[in-house]
């Protein structure tokens, strides 16, 4: 499998947790960077991909015209998935993208309280949640993902269980979700205001909770993060958790190609440049050692319920403590708490290369 | 550089040390004395000639004694630079024994202090010419009149007879060198007698082997004679002798009254020891002169590579430093927490941060230090006495009788104003008063009996900060006395950790533990479990503190395929682990150790 990434740097409005490469104030560049994306494209051979993913920044706020022009020239995939804020949400959008090929919607929802919006400093959206995700189930796509974000400290724990309550447990409702730990990344306007920064204990308890809940709706973990109903899974999320290759075109964009793993130019202006000069936006290449590659799959595979053989589990000198956080059949599985520290635990094996 | 020019008549030598406090002058008036007589061109002087380790001229401080011969107007003299920190008074002592006077250098703009006076105290015991000079008498704060009378009334220094220089601008330095030869008397040996040199210091040079400061007493000291070394019963034969002038300048002889340098083929600094009497082997002189002393360690601690691979090298390192510095004791001793290491044994506090850094520095170690300790003298039921310098030989309770701990005799003097907190101190220092006596309405002198375990352990520096770095210090052993000293173990997950074992007083026992435990609690990473830190006595708790579990530890999101990000945050958590040790099955970084040992932060 090999999936093509389109990175779409632009949002309303950046919300405060955000490290992604993204602006708020840069609409009139959108078209200079879409040619650009589709030079890049068109120098590409895009039948090898099987999946392809917009992701963002914002990617609904280009309209289904502009997305429907890339996903032309792309071609069918078995998997398209676009990225959406609900504001850009309309009844012609959903219907444009189901018809111009996307199987897949993930709805940037992150939170439904209004206190919870304004403390992860995330604007309130103007539509609707619940008619938008209605429409979005009307349009029937293959599968409907949401995006949640726990462990703001004006979320009580009430709150946050009656806010997967209401989602996951819509009938014919969302088949797919990804519950993200509200996370302090350097450089954002969350990483300087300490008052916000989520509570360690909070956030362990809140997992819980949702792995729960999300169980008793039929979801099942597919990764750390994310949950999925009965063959709902994402194909091209899976292709990054198990070292499969991947093309990133835009900017700040990664890939894995042929050992390689490399990045994009993060300043939009420059990747324009870039692209305009013919000269390669590639700021960073790194080769993939076996030391790396066996690290990389030992900490990916810990992530999902594939699992490490257990012999990674047993050779750590570690491992009678590290046991109980296992589930033991053929492969050492993380259990819920384990998932909560799979950092601290994969720390502790011994990986070799 | 100067070759000597005037010949020897024993009548016309002076032999004599420069004594004063730290920072009164003492490197500068020898810099002085090299230029005006002309041993060192004003071109060729560094400041501070006489130091030439780094550490000595970066730290202001004289470590090892050196000796220079200079002429002055038809005579010869032979000063001899003496280390200037208390740490070393026995190499103080030595080196006065190797002069007939000294010259007695006050800063007037500070007056007396501690180790002026017992530096003083030592050059009178030995029946020496004092020639007491003020200096630094440019500096507008100077005040060498009420300085004058401070010396009259304290050492009984008629002030008439007191010199007033300038060791900076020159002033006054032709009249004191002119005084030194008129008061300081000249050498009394005998040249027919067979041979008495004194060895006042040595150090190892790494291509020649040992080079000894020698002053010869009775005889003469030929080259090429064959030498015995009569404390340490070994015989060489001699290279080379010669004059520092102040570079060394081979010579056929020494003869009664000189002083100059050896080089015997001598391996090892131990056989040439500070103190050392040196004879013609084949026409030996019977008796050692007096007051040869084994320099005996006051302070302990482990020394340990951070890294353990580096315990062969740090081995060899001491070695090294040992040929240079005999008064350094070191053996092997194996730590649960820190590893391999040694115990090494030092003069004073000073000392062992200056073998510490040379270490560090000459050798490039990266180390980690236990904090200091005393030895113990530990009674048992059998009647057994053991003497012990690790907190964690001390055996069981029940089965000691008593523990005696050394105790030292310090003088302070200070500024009267800071006596309330001096003796506050003191009070929190377990020490005992002795006398107390005014200098002048506005200084003090006090002396009391101190454990030395209260002095190793910041007592300099808070009787600096409570005075302002206005009082001095000087000190000397005396004795062991009998206390309630009990050990403070610290364990971590029920698990004791050795490195941070310690003996101390009862009633400071609680406070230790106390403070251990919540500096520990800080320093510790949290685990997936609580670890409780605690202090115990005997057995008994009697501090706690818990490092909560780790509830999550987990990254989000793996963004839009950045494996590499994350991969590389994981290597290095992965990598930090690597490095700690485990106490249990706590893992402790190594960072944690050397925080903690830290004193008093």
């Amino acid at each position: 499998m090999r999936g093509l990434y389109v990175h779409v740097p632009f949002c309303k409005k950046k919300c405060d947790f955000c490290a992604f490469v993204t602006y708020e104030n840069k609409d009139y560049l959108i078209d200079a960077y879409l040619k650009a994306v589709i030079k890049c494209l068109q120098r590409i051979d895009l039948s090898v991909f099987d999946t392809l993913y917009f992701g963002g920044g914002t990617p609904s706020i280009l309209g289904s015209e502009r997305i429907s022009s890339i996903l032309s020239i792309v071609g069918k995939k078995s998997e398209v998935t676009v990225e959406c804020h609900p504001d850009d949400i309309t009844q012609k959008f959903l219907k444009d993208l189901r018809s111009g090929g996307v199987t897949r919607l993930s709805l940037g929802i992150e939170a439904i309280d209004q206190e919870v919006l304004k403390d992860i400093g995330r604007e309130k959206p103007s539509r609707d949640i619940f008619q938008v995700v209605s429409e979005i189930i009307d349009t029937k796509f293959d599968v409907f993902s949401i995006d949640l974000i726990f462990g703001s400290r004006k979320e009580s724990v009430d709150l946050w269980i009656s806010t997967l309550e209401k989602l996951a447990g819509i009938v014919d409702g969302p088949n797919h979700m990804s519950i993200y730990s509200l996370t302090v990344e350097n450089g954002t306007p969350l990483k300087r205001d300490s008052n916000r920064h989520p509570i360690e204990r909070d956030l362990a308890l809140k997992y819980k909770i949702a792995d729960q809940i999300l169980a008793g709706y039929g979801f099942s973990w597919e990764e750390i993060s994310n949950f999925s109903k009965a063959n709902s899974r994402s194909i091209h999320n899976g292709i990054y958790w198990s070292r499969g290759e991947y093309l990133g075109v835009g900017v700040g964009a990664h890939s894995f190609h042929g050992g390689v793993r490399s990045k994009n130019v993060s300043n939009i202006e420059r990747f324009i440049e870039k692209v305009n000069k013919g000269e390669s936006v590639v700021v960073y290449e790194e080769s993939i050692t076996h030391e790396s590659k066996v690290i990389e799959e030992t900490y990916l595979a810990l992530r999902t319920p594939k699992g490490i053989s257990r012999d990674s589990l047993f050779s750590s000198r570690h491992a009678k403590y590290l046991e109980k956080y296992f589930e033991l059949n053929s492969n050492a599985v993380l259990n819920v708490d384990g998932r909560l520290i799979a950092d601290e635990i994969f720390s502790m094996l011994d990986v070799r290369g | 550089m100067s070759k000597p020019k005037v010949n020897y008549l024993q009548e016309n030598i002076r032999n004599f040390s420069i004594i004063s406090h730290v920072d009164h002058g003492k490197s500068t008036l020898s810099d002085r004395i090299l230029e005006v007589t002309g041993a060192v061109n004003p071109r060729d002087m560094k400041e501070q000639f006489l130091d030439s380790m780094d550490i000595e001229r970066e730290r202001g401080i004289t470590i090892k004694a050196q000796n220079v011969r200079v002429e002055w107007k038809e005579h010869i003299l032979n000063l001899i630079d003496t280390p200037g920190h208390v740490d070393f008074g026995y190499e103080v002592s030595r080196s006065l024994a190797a002069c007939e006077g000294v010259v007695l250098l006050v800063d007037a703009s500070q007056g007396i202090e501690a180790q002026t006076l017992a530096n003083c105290y030592l050059a009178l015991e030995s029946n020496l010419e004092i020639v007491a000079v003020l200096n630094k008498i440019d500096l507008s704060q100077s005040d060498p009149e009420r300085c004058a009378q401070e010396i009259e009334q304290v050492l009984g220094i008629n002030s008439q007879e007191i010199l007033k220089i300038s060791a900076k601008t020159g002033e006054g330095i032709n009249s004191l060198l002119d005084e030194i030869i008129k008061r300081i008397p000249s050498p009394k040996g005998d040249i027919n007698a067979p041979l008495q040199a004194l060895i006042f210091d040595s150090y190892f040079d790494q291509y020649r082997g040992v080079i000894s400061s020698i002053r010869v007493v009775n005889g003469t000291l030929k080259a090429r004679s064959k030498l015995k070394f009569l404390q340490a019963n070994v015989t060489h034969d001699l290279e080379e002798v010669g004059l520092k002038t102040p570079d060394p300048t081979p010579v056929d002889m020494l003869r009664s009254g000189e002083v100059g340098y050896i080089v015997a083929n001598v391996r090892d600094v131990q056989e040439s020891r500070t103190g050392e009497t040196v004879t013609d082997a084949l026409n030996p002189a019977t008796t050692a002169l007096e007051g040869y002393l084994q320099p005996k360690p006051m302070v302990y601690c482990g020394i340990y590579p951070i890294d353990g691979d580096e315990f062969p090298d740090l081995r060899e390192a001491l070695e090294k430093l040992r040929l240079n510095d005999a008064s350094i004791t070191y053996e092997p001793e194996t730590s649960g927490a820190l590893g391999f290491g040694f115990r090494c044994g030092f003069l004073g506090l000073l000392h062992m941060e200056i073998v510490r850094e040379r270490l560090e520095r000459e050798f490039n170690l990266s180390l980690i230090a236990t904090a200091p300790s005393v030895e113990y003298q530990v009674e048992l039921s059998t009647g057994e006495i053991l003497n012990i310098d690790n907190p964690n030989e001390l055996p069981q309770t029940s089965h000691v009788t008593g523990i005696k701990e050394p105790i030292l005799k310090i003088t302070i003097l200070t500024p009267s104003t800071y006596t309330g907190t001096v003796m506050e101190l003191c009070q929190i220092k377990r020490a005992e008063l002795v006398k107390m006596e005014y200098l002048s309405p506005e200084r003090i002198e006090l002396i009391y009996n101190i454990p030395l375990a209260e002095v190793v352990i910041d007592f300099f520096d808070s009787l600096k900060s409570r005075t302002k770095g206005y009082a001095s210090l000087d000190y000397e052993p005396n004795g062991m006395k009998p206390a309630n000293l009990v050990r403070v173990d610290v364990l971590i997950n029920g698990t004791a950790v050795d490195a941070f074992s310690t003996i101390v007083h009862r009633s400071k026992a609680d406070e230790y533990g106390r403070k251990m435990t919540a500096k520990l609690r800080t320093l510790i990473p949290r685990q997936l479990f609580d670890v409780p830190i605690q202090a115990s006595i005997n057995g008994r708790i009697v501090s706690r503190e818990t490092v909560k579990a780790k509830r999550k530890d987990v990254l989000a999101k793996c963004y839009g395929g950045d494996i590499t990000r994350k991969r590389k945050l994981l290597e290095k958590q992965k990598e930090g682990k690597k490095r700690m040790k485990s106490i249990g099955r706590v893992e402790v970084p190594q960072e944690a150790f050397i925080s903690a040992l830290k004193l008093d932060e």
